[in-house]
C-alpha cells in the first residue's frame, strides 16, 4: 500500500470526524437559537474545537500539497485560505457577547462546511479506492509482467 | 453675530436688554404654550385619515347608518357645527380658514409671525397670479363648502356659514370636526401644486387667526396630507348634497360614512370610533354577544358625559366610550357577560375601577389636548427657510389611538407611558412591505426600571401572577375574557387560558373579588411580586466592590482622597434597608491591597498581595464587609485612603488581577464592582498597550481605536454576567486608559461608564461633579440579578438590541445590575402580515430589589396597526426615531467605521423624507422647491444633524477617542427623553431678558417655569446678552462683550464682564444664606438662574452634575469652540448648517437620489 493510499485513508477518517464536528457546530448554534443553551456555554464549548478543526484541515492541506495531489490540494485551498484569514484577523473564536449578532453568518458558514466535508469525504473515498485499485492493478501488471 | 445691529450702550436695566425690549424674545411664541397652540388641531386629526382619494362620496348604502348605535346619534345638528371650529369658523366668512400659513411676505416682523414663518420659506419672487387671487375668497369658500359636504352630506349648507352659532355650540360636536377636516387638506394640497403660498400674500395683515398664538404658531404648514383628496373634493359641487333633515338623528351616518370614505377599511378598525362601535364584538369580546347595555350608553351622549367624546378627536383614545358613563356596570361589557352564567353579583359602580371617575372629564380633556396634540395631527409641513421648531421636542409623542374596546376594562392607564416604553411608530404598518416603503425605522426604546417621577403615581403592585400557558405572557389589560369569563385569551399568542379562581374569589379571606379592579387589568405598567418559582437562590443583598486605582498617576490627581471622601459621604445613601448590604475595597497599584475589617473593629487591616500570577484571597473572611456591622472600620478606612497612599510611587496597575479577585470574592453571591481607574492596566492578561491616536483621528483608521484591544474584558464580562456581577467603570484624568477596551466590562454587564478627563483634586467644580455623580450613582435604586424579556405579538421579531447588557438569548437581556436611568432599544422586524387591529409588546423585568424582594415589572404597550401609509407617517415619533437611529449609528461606528455610521444616519433621514415625498405628496416625482415632511417628523432633519454633530459621531480630528467612547456609551444607554434632549440637542436660554416669572415656581403646578428657548445658533447670541446653554452634562454661560455690568452684578456678583473669570466656575448661589425661599434683593437674577439650573437637572433625573463653563464672546477659543459645537444649527468644520443640510436633502430628494 502506497503512501498516497494511506494518506487518503487518513484523510477519509479525518473528513468524517470533521463532518461530525461541523454538524455538531450547527446543532449547537441551532440550540442557541432555540434558547436551549446560553451563549457563554456555547462559546466556551465551541471555542475548544475551533483550533483543532483548523489544524486538522491545515494538516490535510499540507499533506496533499507535499504529496503533489494537486486536485485535492486545490479542493482544500479555499477553506484553508478562509481559515487563515480568520486567524490573522483574530476572528476565529465565537464571542459570547456578539454571537447573536453573527448567528446567521455562523450558521451559514457551518452549513457550508458540512457540505464541504461531505463532499471531501466522498471524494477521499473515491480517491482512496482509485488509488488502491490503481496500485493493485499496477501490482497485478507488474506481477504478470514477471 | 455680525449681522446684528451695533450694540446699544449697556443699560442698567438688564432685565430688558436693549434692543430686545421692543421685540418679545424670539423663542417665546413656541415655548409659551405648546399645548394650547396645538389644541385646535385635534379637531382635524382624527378625522383626517389619509384616504384614497378615489372614494369621495359617501357610499349610498352605508351600513353604518343605524342611527341608534352611533355614539353621536341624536346630537342636534347645529351643535355639531362647531367645537374646535372656532378656528375655521371665525375665519370663514371673509377669508380662507385657518391654514396657519403666515403672511408670506418674507419680511416678518412680529415674533409670532416669525415663528410661523419659519415653517415656510419666504415665498420666492414669483408673481402672483391675479386672477387666482381674486377668485380666491369666493372660490375658496365654494370649495370649502363643496368639500365639507361630502363627508356630512346631510348637513345643510347654511350651517357652515353661520358663525354666530358657534360660540353657543357645545363642546361635543363630533361632526364638525370630522368634516372640518377636509378643508385644510384641500387647501393645503393645492398649495404646493399650483399656487404656492401666494394665496396668502394678498392679505398679509390677515388678522385674528394669525394673531392668536394657537394659529400663528401651531398651524404653519398644517394642512392635511391627502393629496388625493383634493381633486375629489374639488369635484364635488355644492349642489350635490341636498339639505337633509336634521332631526333625524341620522346625522351620525354621514360622519361615519365620511370616515369610511377617507379611511381604507382596515385602518378604520383602529382609527374610527364609530366603526369600532360596530365592530366591537369582533375583537373586543369575541366570545360575548354584544350586550344591549354596552353599546347603548356610549351611543347616547345625552347622559351629560358627552363632553367626553371630543369630537373629531374620534374620542379620547384611551378610555372606551363606556368609561364615559361614569362606571356604570354596563360599562364593563365583559363583566356583565360573564356575570350571568356565574351568578356573580354585578360589579357595583363603586367597585369598578373608580379611581379615574372623578377626573374623567379633566382627563378626557387632557387627552384630547395631548393625545390629539400637534404631533399627531396629520399635517405636513415645509422645512426650507425655517428654523427648527425645538418646542416640538417637549410635546408628547403622537397619541396611540386604540380601538375603544381594545382593553378588557376601560381604564385610562392602559396606555403605556412613553417614558417606560416608546415606539418609533405609534401606528404600525401591517406588512413589512409597507414598512419598507416608509423607510421609517421600527423599534422600541425601553426604560424598564424607570425612576418614579415627581407627581407620578406609584406603580401598582400585584401579588398573584397569571401568565399564558404557551407564550408566558403576563396577564394585562388587553387580554380578552371569553366563554362567559371563564377563560382568558392571550393577546399575544391567542391561546385560551383558564381564569384562575383567585380572580374572583379570595380563598384567604373567603370573599368574592371583583376582577375588574385588578391592577394588572387596569394598568399597563405593574409590578408583580414573584413567588419562589422565580428564584434560583435566595434574593441577593446589594453588594459593592470598589476597585480603586492608587498608582502614582492616580495619587498625582488626588483621586484616592476624593474617592474616599465621596464614598464616605455616600455610605448613608447606599441602599441598605435591612442591613444586608456588603461592601469591599481593593486598592490597586502594581500589587493588590485588600482591606480586612472585623465586625465592630475600628481599625481596618491592609493586606498586600504582590503575587499576581495566581489570584487568591488573602483572607477567607472579613474582606466582604457588612456595611452595617463594619461601619466604623469602613469609615476609618475611607477617611484614611488619601494619607495611606499619599507617597505611593508605584506606577503599575494590576486591574486584571483585581477583577479576578473581585470575581472570587463575589463568587456565587454576585454584586456590583465599581472600577475607578486613572491609569491603564499594565499587569495580567488584560493589560493594554498604549495606542497612539493622534495621527489616526479623523481618518478611516479612527474606528479601529474604538474597538477593544483584546477580548479579555469581554470574556470576563460575559462570565461575570452569568454570576450576576456587574461592572461600572469610572475613568479619571487624561492619561490614555484605553477606555474602549476596559469599558467592555460595563458594556456587557449592564453597567455605566463615567469619564472625568479634567479631574483634579484641586479643581473644586470637577471634584463636585465627580462626587455628586458617583454619589447619585451609588444611591440609585438597584435591580439586582435582573433579566429583561421582550415579547411581542405574532408576526413581529426582535431583530437586534442596543444598550449595555448581555444578550442571553434572542429575547432575553441579562442585566446583573439594572439601573433606573438605563434604557435599551430594540429593532423590530415585521415577519408576517399583521392581521389584528392592535399589536402588543410586553417587557418584563425580573429583578431583586435592594430589600430582598423578587419582583417583575411588566409593561404592556398596545399599538394599532394600519394599512395606510399616511397614518404611519403621521404617527411616527421623531424623538424615539432619533434615539433609535443614533443608537444604531453609534453601534455601527463600533463595529464598522465612523464614516459608515454617519453616512447611514444621514442616508436614513434622506430616505424617509424621500419616501414621504414619493408616497404621500402629489409631487411624487419631479423637483419641488419645498421639502415636505409630516409634522410629526418635522424635526427629523434637525435631530439627524445634531446627532451627526454630537461628540459621539462628530467628524474631524479633534475628538479624542476616550471622549467619543464615553459619548457613544451615553447615547447607547440614555432614555430617549434625555438622550435626545438635552444630550444631543442642548437648551439655550437668554438671561438678560428673562421673563419675570421664569425661575419661579408656577402657581398651579409648582414646577419652576423655564424661560423661552432660543434657536441653537450663534445668531441667537447678541453682544449685549448673557446666555445659558445646557446640554445635561455641561452648562455654558455665554457673555457678550457688551453685557451690562448690572447683569454681571446680579448674576455673579462681579463688577462687569471683565471681572468674570473665564473657564470653569462654580455657579454661586447668592441667595443661599437669605431665608427660605426668596432671593436676596439685587440678586434676583442669580436666584432665578439657580432655580432654572435646578429644574434642568431635575429634567435629567439628576443624572449629571453639570460643570459651569464661563465663555465670553472674546474669551478663550477652546471654550468658544466647545460651545459652538453645541449650536447645531450652525455650520462647522465637519458638518453643514441646518439650512445647507436641508438644501442637500432637497436636492438629493429631487434627483430621486436616495
Amino acid at each position: 500500500m502506497s503512501f498516497t493510499a494511506i494518506a487518503y485513508i487518513i484523510a477519509l477518517i479525518m473528513a468524517g470526524v470533521l463532518l461530525f464536528g461541523a454538524v455538531y457546530f450547527v446543532i449547537m448554534l441551532t440550540d442557541l437559537e432555540c434558547d436551549y443553551i446560553n451563549p457563554i456555554d456555547l462559546a466556551n464549548n465551541l471555542n475548544t474545537y475551533v483550533m483543532p478543526e483548523m489544524a486538522a484541515q491545515l494538516v490535510l492541506f499540507v499533506v496533499f500539497l507535499l504529496m503533489g495531489e494537486w486536485t485535492t490540494m486545490l479542493l482544500n485551498l479555499p477553506l484553508t485560505a478562509w481559515n487563515v484569514v480568520k486567524v490573522v484577523n483574530n476572528r476565529q473564536f465565537y464571542d459570547a457577547t456578539e454571537v447573536f449578532r453573527t448567528l446567521s453568518r455562523h450558521k451559514r458558514e457551518n452549513f457550508v462546511k458540512v457540505g464541504f466535508y461531505l463532499l471531501c469525504f466522498f471524494y477521499y473515498l473515491y480517491s482512496m479506492i482509485m488509488t488502491l485499485v490503481n496500485e493493485s492493478t499496477a501490482d497485478y501488471h507488474a506481477a504478470s509482467a514477471h | 453675530m455680525n449681522n446684528l445691529p451695533p450694540p446699544p450702550p449697556p443699560q442698567p436695566d438688564f432685565q430688558n436688554g436693549p434692543g430686545r425690549t421692543a421685540t418679545p424674545p424670539v423663542g417665546f411664541g413656541p415655548a409659551s404654550s405648546p399645548l394650547t397652540q396645538v389644541r385646535p388641531q385635534p379637531v382635524s386629526r382624527a378625522a383626517t385619515p389619509g384616504g384614497p382619494p378615489s372614494v369621495t362620496s359617501p357610499p349610498p348604502s352605508e351600513p353604518l347608518s343605524g342611527s341608534g348605535r352611533s355614539p353621536f346619534a341624536g346630537q342636534p345638528a347645529p351643535g355639531q357645527l362647531s367645537p374646535g371650529p372656532m378656528l375655521s369658523q371665525g375665519v370663514r366668512p371673509g377669508y380662507r380658514p385657518p391654514t396657519g400659513q403666515p403672511p408670506m411676505s418674507g419680511r416678518v416682523t412680529s415674533p409670532l409671525a416669525r415663528s410661523a414663518a419659519n415653517m415656510l420659506p419666504p415665498s420666492p419672487a414669483r408673481p402672483m397670479a391675479p386672477p387666482a387671487q381674486q377668485q380666491q375668497p369666493s372660490h375658496q369658500q365654494q370649495q370649502q363648502q363643496a368639500y365639507q359636504q361630502p363627508p356630512q352630506s346631510q348637513q345643510p349648507q347654511a350651517y357652515q356659514q353661520q358663525p354666530p352659532y358657534q360660540p353657543q355650540l357645545q363642546q361635543q360636536q363630533p361632526q364638525p370636526q370630522s368634516y372640518q377636516q377636509p378643508q385644510p387638506q384641500y387647501q393645503y394640497q393645492q398649495q404646493p401644486q399650483s399656487q404656492p403660498q401666494q394665496q396668502y400674500q394678498p392679505q398679509p395683515q390677515y388678522p385674528p387667526a394669525h394673531g392668536l398664538p394657537p394659529q400663528g404658531y401651531g398651524q404653519p404648514g398644517q394642512p392635511g396630507p391627502y393629496p388625493g383628496a383634493v381633486p375629489a373634493g374639488a369635484a364635488v359641487s355644492p349642489v350635490r348634497s341636498p339639505p337633509p333633515s336634521m332631526a333625524q338623528g341620522g346625522s351620525m351616518m354621514p360622519a361615519g360614512s365620511s370616515r369610511r370614505r377617507l379611511y381604507p377599511e382596515q385602518s378604520m378598525e383602529a382609527y374610527s370610533s364609530q366603526q369600532q362601535q360596530q365592530q366591537a364584538p369582533q375583537y373586543g369580546h369575541s366570545g360575548l354577544p354584544p350586550l344591549p347595555g354596552s353599546g347603548q350608553p356610549a351611543a347616547d351622549p345625552s347622559a351629560g358625559q358627552g363632553a367626553f367624546f371630543v369630537p373629531g378627536a374620534a374620542q379620547p383614545p384611551i378610555i372606551s366610550p363606556s368609561a364615559a358613563q361614569g362606571m356604570s356596570p354596563q360599562g364593563y361589557p365583559s363583566a356583565q357577560g360573564m356575570q350571568q352564567p356565574q351568578g356573580y353579583p354585578p360589579p357595583l359602580a363603586t367597585q369598578a375601577p373608580v379611581p379615574m371617575a372623578p377626573q374623567m372629564t379633566d382627563l378626557s380633556q387632557q387627552f384630547s389636548q395631548m393625545g390629539v396634540g400637534a404631533n399627531t395631527t396629520e399635517y405636513q409641513t415645509s422645512l426650507l427657510g425655517g428654523k427648527p421648531q425645538l418646542s416640538a421636542l417637549d410635546e408628547a409623542p403622537p397619541a396611540i389611538k386604540l380601538p375603544p374596546n381594545a382593553a378588557c376594562v376601560p381604564s385610562q392607564f392602559i396606555i403605556c407611558p412613553a417614558n417606560h416604553k416608546r415606539s418609533t411608530l405609534n401606528a404600525i404598518p401591517r406588512t413589512d412591505k409597507l414598512l419598507k416603503k416608509t423607510k421609517l425605522p421600527f423599534g422600541l426604546v425601553i426604560t424598564p426600571f424607570k425612576t418614579q417621577e415627581q407627581g407620578e403615581e406609584p406603580i401598582p403592585v400585584v401579588s398573584e401572577i397569571v401568565r399564558c400557558r404557551r407564550c408566558r405572557t403576563y396577564v394585562n389589560p388587553f387580554v380578552q375574557f371569553v366563554e362567559g369569563g371563564r377563560r382568558w385569551k392571550c393577546n399575544l399568542c391567542g391561546l385560551s387560558n383558564d381564569v384562575p379562581l383567585i380572580f374572583d374569589y379570595d380563598s384567604a379571606t373567603q370573599t368574592n373579588r371583583n376582577r375588574w379592579v385588578r391592577p394588572d387589568l387596569n394598568y399597563s405598567v405593574v409590578e408583580f411580586i414573584a413567588p419562589l418559582e422565580y428564584m434560583v437562590r435566595p434574593p441577593m443583598p446589594p453588594v459593592y466592590v470598589f476597585i480603586i486605582d492608587v498608582s502614582y498617576a492616580s495619587v498625582q490627581l488626588g483621586a484616592p482622597g476624593v474617592i474616599g471622601q465621596t464614598i464616605l459621604s455616600a455610605l448613608d445613601r447606599i441602599p441598605n434597608v435591612d442591613n444586608r448590604t456588603k461592601v469591599a475595597f481593593i486598592a490597586v497599584d502594581s500589587s493588590l491591597h485588600y482591606f480586612q475589617v472585623r465586625p465592630n473593629a475600628t481599625e481596618p487591616q491592609q493586606l498586600v498581595v504582590s503575587d499576581l500570577d495566581d489570584i487568591f484571597l488573602p483572607s477567607p473572611t472579613d474582606l466582604l464587609l457588612n456595611l452595617h456591622e463594619c461601619r466604623q472600620g469602613i469609615e476609618c478606612l475611607l477617611s484614611r485612603l488619601e494619607s495611606m497612599f499619599k507617597t505611593n510611587h508605584s506606577v503599575g496597575n494590576a486591574l486584571c488581577p483585581a477583577i479576578q479577585a473581585a470575581q472570587k470574592m463575589l463568587g456565587t453571591l454576585g454584586g456590583k464592582v465599581i472600577v475607578m481607574q486613572a491609569s491603564p492596566p499594565t499587569v495580567g492578561e488584560g493589560k493594554v498597550e498604549p495606542r497612539t491616536e493622534g495621527k489616526d483621528l479623523g481618518t478611516s483608521r479612527e474606528s479601529d481605536l474604538l474597538r477593544p484591544q483584546n477580548s479579555w474584558y469581554k470574556t470576563v464580562a460575559a462570565e461575570c454576567s452569568r454570576t450576576q456581577i456587574a461592572f461600572d467603570t469610572v475613568f479619571i484624568g487624561q492619561q490614555p486608559m484605553d477606555i474602549p477596551t476596559v469599558s467592555c466590562l460595563a458594556r456587557y454587564t449592564g453597567g455605566s461608564i463615567f469619564y472625568y478627563p479634567s479631574f483634579m483634586a484641586t479643581r473644586k467644580p470637577e471634584v463636585d461633579r465627580f462626587s455628586q455623580e458617583l454619589s447619585n450613582h451609588l444611591s440609585a435604586r438597584v435591580a439586582l440579578e435582573s433579566v429583561l424579556r421582550v415579547r411581542a405579538s405574532k408576526g413581529l421579531r426582535m431583530a437586534s438590541y442596543y444598550g449595555n447588557f448581555f444578550l442571553r438569548s434572542l429575547d432575553l437581556l441579562a442585566l446583573p445590575n439594572g439601573l433606573p436611568n438605563h434604557s435599551y432599544a430594540v429593532d423590530i422586524e415585521i415577519e408576517d402580515t399583521l392581521t389584528s387591529p392592535v399589536v402588543y409588546f410586553q417587557t418584563a423585568l425580573l429583578h431583586t430589589t435592594a430589600y430582598g424582594e423578587r419582583r417583575i415589572r411588566v409593561a404592556t404597550l398596545a399599538l394599532p396597526t394600519t394599512d395606510n401609509i399616511h397614518t404611519v407617517f403621521h404617527h411616527a415619533d421623531q424623538v424615539a426615531i432619533a434615539s433609535l437611529l443614533s443608537r444604531k449609528a453609534v453601534d455601527r461606528a463600533l463595529v464598522a467605521k465612523l464614516e459608515d455610521a454617519r453616512e447611514a444616519l444621514q442616508h436614513k433621514a434622506l430616505e424617509i423624507i424621500g419616501a414621504f415625498k414619493t408616497e404621500c405628496t402629489q409631487s411624487s416625482s419631479g423637483a419641488t422647491t419645498q421639502l415636505q415632511i409630516p409634522r410629526s417628523l418635522q424635526l427629523l432633519p434637525f435631530l439627524t444633524l445634531s446627532s451627526l454633530k454630537h461628540t459621539s459621531l462628530r467628524g474631524g480630528n479633534n475628538v479624542p477617542t476616550a471622549l467619543r467612547m464615553s459619548a457613544i456609551n451615553s447615547i447607547l444607554t440614555l432614555p430617549a427623553e434625555q438622550g435626545v434632549q438635552p444630550y444631543t440637542v442642548a437648551r439655550l436660554y437668554s438671561l438678560h431678558d428673562l421673563p419675570p416669572q421664569a425661575g419661579y415656581p408656577d402657581e398651579q403646578t409648582g414646577i419652576t417655569v423655564l424661560p423661552p428657548r432660543l434657536g441653537l445658533s450663534a445668531e441667537s447670541l447678541l453682544p449685549f446678552g448673557a446666555y445659558l446653554l445646557h446640554d445635561g452634562s455641561d452648562t455654558f454661560l455665554w457673555f457678550g462683550r457688551d453685557v451690562s455690568p448690572a447683569l454681571c452684578q446680579a448674576l455673579l456678583n462681579v463688577q462687569d464682564v471683565r471681572a468674570i473669570p473665564s473657564g470653569v466656575i462654580t455657579f454661586p448661589d447668592l441667595s443661599s444664606g437669605a431665608g427660605d425661599d426668596g432671593p436676596v434683593a439685587g440678586f434676583e437674577l442669580n436666584f432665578q438662574v439657580n432655580n432654572i439650573l435646578r429644574r434642568l437637572n431635575d429634567l435629567c433625573h439628576n443624572l449629571w452634575k453639570p460643570v459651569t463653563y464661563v465663555c465670553k464672546e472674546e474669551g478663550e477659543p477652546v471654550l468658544r469652540m466647545w460651545m459652538s459645537q453645541r449650536l447645531t444649527e450652525d455650520m462647522d468644520t465637519s458638518a453643514p448648517s441646518y439650512q445647507q443640510f436641508l438644501n442637500q436633502i432637497r436636492d438629493k430628494v429631487n434627483r430621486g437620489n436616495f
